[in-house]
């Protein structure tokens, strides 16, 4: 399934989930004529939420202490989670005194973590910052979850966060283009030969590389900006490509 | 987007942005609220992960492990429930399918492409946890898949009713019929709390036509129009799923379903 259709899925669903939780009975039949191309996939997840996850409490538990053999499993995952690329979860704790230092040289070289925030510390709203740039609120989350294709933000909004935020503009750039690595073909063949035997063949989604929409189809497509707004930012996108 | 989704999105946000900057004195403090969303967590996961933070990383992902283990060893052992196993042997297996629901959940916190994570961090588990619970089953033996062939080795339950019956629990003789286990396992398939676990081993287009029809009691002619089909397609599905049933619940398989 692609990324696109699996997170479809995932909103379909957890409205579904949403509608169980506050006891409203959800009609299977309902979601299946709206979303007929889920279908399969609703079916599934239904029969699976009912099977196995509604008696369960929704909601985290408590952190709960881990035992020996609890703590080897979580080495275990933490490890694999990384084993794409750098060392072994034993070498990175080897590590770790210099990556503390690394982590505390990155706090105080002020590396920006979140849009909603200025340079000197302000909390911002997102409405606040829709408002500054001129963009919907839901665009504004979509930034600051770097879910658009960073080349494809135009310069001039790059600049306008900069001074909103009193940040520099490459560390702007930085922010949004910072969860845009993607993953080689090399490194998607080792997590598919890592996966176990009877997890192939089965259609899990492996990591892949994945197309973020571009910032001229949010624009477009978005129902939340007003026509003006839509109009200057498509000027401003046909100003900066020619 | 619905108004619910940008509120929950909007006040994520906003948690976020209150936190100490990343890695300041206080910030690991505030990480540790056992109340901070799980959503949050993984959006500073994922600044630890692309800021080459390891040691960031491993604190985060181990915070979330201890954060989410009492559910998911919940939910492990509702999955062995279906089983019959021995006391022993059904810990062993709720710690590896915990381990292995660990390991899935990682891989899938570290990659940020999957942004949902960060938005419903209970609905994504809803997800791991099913593809992890599906793993299972086929390597039990108990889901139907097209393209591999039926298991040969000796079924689980069966290796477990011949230790019962060399070694009784009060020493009296307990002659189990073996063969009657899977008759019942079909029998109880028919009960709603086992059919919706029965429907998960068959293949996907089968699915449906049987909830709609066993769960949510829809005609065949209400469930070829729910899916667009027709009432002859219903019918095959129909037969079809019978028919894996039988198959899947016969003695020489994993015949588990009545634990």
């Amino acid at each position: 399934m692609h990324r696109e259709q699996e997170l479809s899925l995932l909103h379909i669903t957890a409205q579904y989930v949403a509608e169980v939780q506050a006891g409203q009975q959800p009609r299977l039949s309902d979601y299946l004529t709206r979303y007929p191309r889920y279908a399969n996939a609703i079916a599934d997840f239904v029969a699976y939420y009912h099977a196995f996850e509604e008696a369960i409490p929704p909601g985290d538990a408590a952190p709960h202490p881990t035992d020996a053999i609890n703590r080897v499993s979580t080495s275990r995952a933490i490890n694999c989670s990384s084993s794409c690329n750098e060392g072994t979860f034993d070498e990175l704790t080897l590590e770790g005194t210099q990556q503390g230092e690394q982590a505390g040289e990155l706090a105080s070289a002020g590396t920006m973590t979140t849009l909603l925030r200025t340079a000197s510390g302000q909390r911002l709203l997102p409405s606040r910052l829709a408002a500054e740039l001129d963009l919907s609120i839901d665009i504004i989350l979509l930034l600051e979850q770097r879910a658009i294709a960073p080349a494809t933000i135009p310069r001039m909004l790059y600049e306008q966060i900069a001074t909103f935020l009193q940040q520099p503009s490459t560390m702007v750039q930085e922010y949004l283009y910072s969860l845009d690595q993607r993953q080689p073909r090399s490194v998607v063949q080792k997590i598919k030969q890592q996966m176990k035997v009877a997890e192939e063949g089965i259609g899990y989604p492996v990591p892949y590389v994945m197309e973020k929409p571009s910032f001229r189809a949010i624009v477009e497509t978005n129902l939340q900006l007003s026509a003006e707004q839509r109009s200057r930012w498509c000027i401003v996108l046909d100003a900066e490509e020619t | 987007m619905d108004m619910g989704v940008i509120e929950r999105r909007t006040a994520l946000a906003e948690l976020y942005s209150t936190l100490p900057p990343y890695a300041s004195a206080g910030f690991w403090s505030a990480i540790e609220d056992p109340t901070l969303p799980l959503e949050i967590l993984v959006k500073i996961l994922r600044t630890a992960i692309a800021s080459g933070d390891e040691q960031g990383r491993c604190r985060i992902m181990e915070w979330i492990i201890l954060r989410t283990q009492a559910m998911n060893l919940l939910w492990a052992q509702r999955v062995l429930q279906m089983l019959s196993l021995q006391a022993d042997e059904r810990s062993v297996l709720a710690r590896d399918l915990c381990a292995d629901l660990h390991e899935c959940m990682m891989r899938a916190l570290a990659d940020p492409g999957r942004l949902f994570w960060e938005e419903n961090f209970l609905h994504c588990l809803y997800f791991e946890r099913k593809h992890v619970y599906r793993s299972f089953l086929m390597r039990e033996g108990l889901c139907y898949k097209q393209s591999a062939s039926r298991g040969m080795r000796i079924p689980r339950t069966l290796v477990a009713s011949l230790d019962r019956l060399l070694q009784p629990p009060d020493h009296s003789h307990q002659p189990l019929d073996i063969e009657d286990e899977g008759v019942q396992g079909m029998f109880l398939s028919v009960e709603q709390s086992d059919l919706l676990q029965t429907v998960l081993c068959l293949p996907d287009k089968l699915k449906a036509v049987i909830l709609l029809i066993f769960w949510e009691g829809r005609s065949e002619k209400e469930t070829a129009q729910v899916l667009s089909i027709s009432d002859r397609t219903v019918r095959n599905r129909l037969r079809d799923a019978l028919k894996l049933l039988r198959s899947l619940l016969s003695p020489e398989s994993e015949e588990s379903f009545n634990a």
